[in-house]
């Protein structure tokens, strides 16, 4: 009967504990460690599908290549035709369309009765033009034909740089403008409306 | 002799060897591997787009009709013309003067940075024109013209209303009228400048891509479209370098 009896309790409860304690530790260690094989298969499984999937990508790449370069014509036929437009299109809206100040000016002479002796023409619509009246009555016609409502969208900024008036001979004047118009198609597409 | 007692390590082995491992696996392996796939991912990112790109490419190329494209081209090649062939060019404004009932009295060429000696021209008596050799004042993409025109107001008006509408395109970028005290005529002087767009192949083109064709890409083509060419004319070429090049 006495030999069942545990004369030291605590210190087979502090082994038994320890036993626990022990198992408890290598199981997590072996836990952990299946947890990084998991993980290091799972990022080595994820590596082989990248590595398929950019086979996939590149054989479609190469032969989306081989397609694009049997219709290399079409291409450069579309990249010339498209450069071309781009650079008529630059060239038609920076261009000026002088006819228009051109039959203009001249409608405005032409009623006024005067004489256009020199003008010019130049960058950023800006225009001189010189010229010779017979009377004051035609000059202020001249004036007022320039700075006449109708034509307010077509010039602007007139101004007299100079009149000069010798007996018996006609006034001789300098009158300087800016023509408002810009770009060629747009010339033409409001010439049309009206 | 100091005693060492390994029993607690004895003990805990596996959990110092799992520890261990995990050390060594987390630099060595762990870590370079996500690096491997990080690197992979921006890769494979870049190729799927490359890829995509060229598949909307692929489809706009299958809807290209080249035979309406080709034929277009050569419609605008009318108005911008790829190379800088002086002898149609003069040949056009000439004619282009002569119906406006205007006499040409000068022209000076300055064709730009592919002149050469035989890129001057000269017509007439009347007509000179002269190819000027400072390169730093040229443009690549265009070629700019001084032209004297005799004649008056009226036809002048004609011709300016012509040369906006002409192919190959011509714009006008200045004026001086001048009236000649001799014979009250009127000299004009023109500066024009005529565009041009050269064809270029730059290197590897398949993956760049393709430009569109929109709806004000065919209004322009419509509005030169109406333009009439003046330039058209067959301008018989002679030899060069040689003493007589009309023999």
């Amino acid at each position: 009967m006495a030999e069942d009896i545990n004369l030291l309790p605590e210190v087979t409860e502090k082994e038994v504990k320890k036993g626990v304690y022990q198992r408890t530790v290598n199981m997590a260690a072996i836990i952990a460690l299946l947890i990084v094989a998991a993980i290091l298969l799972a990022l080595f499984g994820y590596q082989f599908f990248l590595a398929s999937t950019a086979k996939r990508i590149d054989s479609q790449t190469k032969s989306a290549e081989q397609e694009i370069s049997n219709q290399r014509s079409k291409e450069i036929t579309r990249r010339a035709l498209v450069g071309k437009l781009d650079v008529a299109n630059i060239f038609l809206a920076s261009s000026t369309p002088y006819s228009e100040a051109m039959v203009k000016i001249l409608g405005v002479f032409k009623k006024s009765g005067m004489t256009l002796v020199e003008s010019t023409f130049k960058d950023a619509g800006q225009i001189s033009i010189s010229g010779e009246a017979k009377s004051s009555k035609n000059f202020g016609k001249l004036v007022d034909g320039l700075t006449d409502e109708k034509l307010s969208d077509t010039f602007d900024r007139v101004r007299l740089v100079s009149l000069t008036g010798v007996e018996k001979e006609p006034y001789k004047f300098t009158i300087d403008l800016r023509f408002l118009k810009k770009g060629l198609m747009e010339a033409t597409g409001s010439a049309q409306k009206k | 002799m100091k005693n060492t007692n390994l029993s607690p390590l004895r003990l805990y082995i596996v959990p110092i060897l799992v520890l261990l491992s995990i050390i060594l696996l987390v630099p060595l392996v762990l870590m370079p591997q996500i690096q491997r796939i990080r690197d992979k991912n921006l890769e494979l990112k870049g190729s799927s787009e490359r890829l995509k790109m060229l598949e909307t490419k692929l489809d706009a190329l299958e809807q290209i009709d080249e035979t309406d494209e080709s034929q277009k081209l050569i419609e605008v090649e009318e108005a911008v013309p790829s190379g800088k062939d002086l002898a149609p060019f003069v040949v056009g404004v000439r004619r282009l003067a002569g119906q406006a009932k205007l006499t040409v009295v000068e022209m000076e060429l300055k064709p730009g940075k592919v002149a050469t000696q035989s890129a001057t021209v000269s017509a007439t008596k009347k007509l000179k024109a002269v190819a000027a050799k400072e390169a730093k004042e040229e443009d690549k993409d265009k070629i700019n013209v001084s032209l004297g025109l005799k004649g008056n107001l009226a036809d002048f008006e004609k011709f300016l209303k012509k040369i906006e509408r002409a192919k190959r395109l011509l714009g006008v970028y200045s004026i001086e009228i001048s009236q000649q005290k001799e014979d009250k005529k009127f000299k004009f002087d023109l500066g024009i400048s005529v565009p041009l767009k050269e064809l270029s192949s730059r290197g590897d083109i398949v993956a760049a891509s393709l430009p569109e064709y929109t709806p004000f890409h065919q209004k322009v083509f419509d509005f030169i479209g109406d333009f009439i060419n003046y330039t058209n004319v067959a301008v018989q070429k002679v030899k060069t370098g040689v003493k007589d090049p009309f023999k």
